[in-house]
């Protein structure tokens, strides 16, 4: 394709845009950066110009602030590991089905349930698994079985986060399902693999690019999750989310608020690179 | 063709994960019209209670008026910034082009609650009317909406065929003229599925709104949650029965839209 020169301004139309992101996004981001090493001073939001390593130390040297990186982290990757349990079959089945109908139904179905306000898929979630008058426990009650204690716990967090990103791990892996060559799993039915030898060493080894940057999204989006964890778990879960908002908007520690906000940047954008050489590695083997 | 064959399990967990997916907006319909203070099963009865305390009480109506008004001037601003860009990209090849493309996409998979934060942090800082205003939430909303623009309109744009607006340019045409007389007409659906999206997700919008929003200017989201937090009565259900509405509605025009094989809108004179 010929480059077009500038000459007929095309670069200019770029200028909003980018100067939006660097305005809005970097700069702020920076700020951020700034304050989260400035030390602590309660509630102050500014930019101070001494540097400090205070808020850093006292999250690292306090269990209950480590501790909730590490369980967001137990948390997120239990959401990717049932994201592409339940995902992948979902969207192998919408990749390979004959009837255009069926595809669009199911598309605007997952679409719109990525879009519905949280809070409103949260409000239902705990009207199927509420630990009193829920719908699934007053279905086991009816069958004189004990309650489940679904929410308000580990478990509740872990189904809200599912139900919250599933859709971007079946988007994810539509879109490479739909394009894969599938001359690769006829060629090894017909040399005689059983459909699932085909499934596994051909298609899902073609997918696997597809399942990480399907991952890194899910990860992201659930590390930084706010309203699931605080709707759904309980005072005795804390996640590092909860503790972001605690900090600035009920304490006013803005520092060290930030400097969660860092790590939790830091985490996510860790992800992104190391998902990034993964998909780069996979994308080299493949045929 | 070996094609609607696929495995009864995976049949079987598709049908779970759809469940998790759909149940939750299925309960808060019904729970909506339900006549109870909790849903039980099977319903109770059907009333518009709810229905009534939503739409008579102020607190979500002015929250549902707020959100449709932001939601409303972040898509005009992100779909012309945004379409411009989009067109930029798909033109222009230059050094660190991936790179610009990788940071205007970014805000998907940026922690929105960490983005807000540091948005607020630079309100303050700066000092130049953003802080706790209606014009700082709405750049922030622009800023989020911006990445679902940018990559709609650039598929479509993709998908378009360059050399008819060559073609008017080379009768005559200026490149302003070919751009509205030609690529955006032809275009003119992917722009659209761009916009609602971008209406969309400013809709829905929780995250980065957490810290931007004040008792003043509190989006649907927001004031949902805040309720949700103390009491969980259906009027959230009834809430939700509108948002829900908007979405599968805007949902639907953008599948129509942006699916459309083949069928180019043919520019009418």
């Amino acid at each position: 394709m010929a480059a077009t020169t500038s000459r007929d301004g095309t670069y200019l139309l770029l200028v909003p845009a980018a100067a939006m992101f660097f305005l809005f996004m970097i700069l702020p981001l920076l700020v951020l950066f700034v304050i989260g090493f400035n030390p602590p001073e309660r509630g102050l939001l500014a930019v101070q110009p001494q540097l400090s390593l205070e808020n850093l130390v006292r999250f690292f040297t306090n269990p209950l602030f480590y501790g909730s990186l590490l369980t967001s982290l137990q948390l997120s990757a239990i959401t990717v590991v049932f994201d592409v349990l339940l995902g992948f079959p979902l969207a192998y089945i919408m990749a390979r089905t004959s009837s255009p109908r069926v595809f669009t139904g199911l598309s605007i179905l997952v679409l719109a349930s990525m879009q519905l306000d949280m809070t409103i898929r949260l409000y239902g979630m705990i009207v199927i698994f509420g630990n009193n008058n829920g719908l699934i426990n007053q279905l086991l009650v009816s069958l004189g079985l004990p309650k489940l204690q679904l929410i308000y716990n580990r478990t509740g967090i872990a189904l809200g986060l599912v139900q919250a990103t599933l859709p971007f791990m079946v988007f994810s892996l539509i879109s490479i399902l739909r394009n894969l060559d599938r001359s690769y799993e006829q060629a090894a039915r017909s040399l005689g693999a059983s459909r699932w030898r085909a499934f596994f060493d051909i298609t899902l080894p073609l997918a696997t690019p597809a399942v990480i940057s399907g991952a890194v999204i899910v990860f992201s989006l659930s590390i930084s999750s706010y309203i699931v964890p605080i709707l759904l778990g309980s005072s005795r879960v804390s996640t590092i989310s909860m503790h972001l908002y605690q900090q600035v908007s009920e304490m006013g520690f803005w520092q060290f608020g930030s400097a969660l906000g860092l790590i939790m940047l830091a985490v996510s954008l860790g992800a992104i690179l190391v998902s990034f050489s993964l998909s780069q590695r996979y994308a080299g083997s493949r045929f | 063709m070996e094609t609607s064959e696929s495995p009864f399990v995976f049949k079987a967990i598709a049908a779970v994960a759809l469940l998790l997916l759909l149940a939750p907006t299925v309960v808060t319909v019904v729970a909506a019209f339900n006549e109870g203070n909790y849903l039980q099963f099977p319903p109770q009865g059907l009333s518009l209670r709810w229905i009534e305390a939503f739409l008579t009480g102020p607190l979500f109506r002015e929250s549902f008026t707020f959100s449709f008004r932001l939601a409303f001037c972040a898509t005009l601003i992100s779909t012309v910034l945004g379409t411009a860009a989009a067109l930029a990209l798909v033109r222009l090849r230059f050094r660190g082009r991936e790179v610009l493309r990788a940071v205007m996409l970014a805000p998907i998979v940026l922690p929105g609650m960490v983005l807000g934060l540091a948005l607020l942090s630079f309100y303050a800082a700066i000092q130049m009317g953003l802080f706790r205003t209606f014009s700082g939430l709405l750049l922030a909303h622009v800023l989020v909406t911006l990445p679902f623009v940018i990559a709609t309109v650039g598929a479509a744009l993709a998908r378009f065929d360059r050399s008819l607006e060559e073609a008017a340019r080379s009768l005559g045409a200026g490149p302003v003229r070919a751009f509205f007389d030609v690529t955006m007409r032809v275009t003119a659906q992917g722009i659209l599925a761009g916009a609602t999206f971008a209406f969309i997700v400013s809709f829905g919008q929780f995250d980065i709104s957490l810290f931007l929003a004040t008792s003043e200017m509190r989006p649907l989201p927001v004031a949902l949650y805040d309720s949700i937090r103390y009491r969980t009565d259906p009027t959230i259900a009834a809430a939700g029965v509108f948002a829900i509405s908007t979405v599968f509605l805007s949902m639907t025009l953008v599948h129509v839209l942006t699916n459309r094989k083949g069928k180019r809108a043919a520019p009418k004179g």
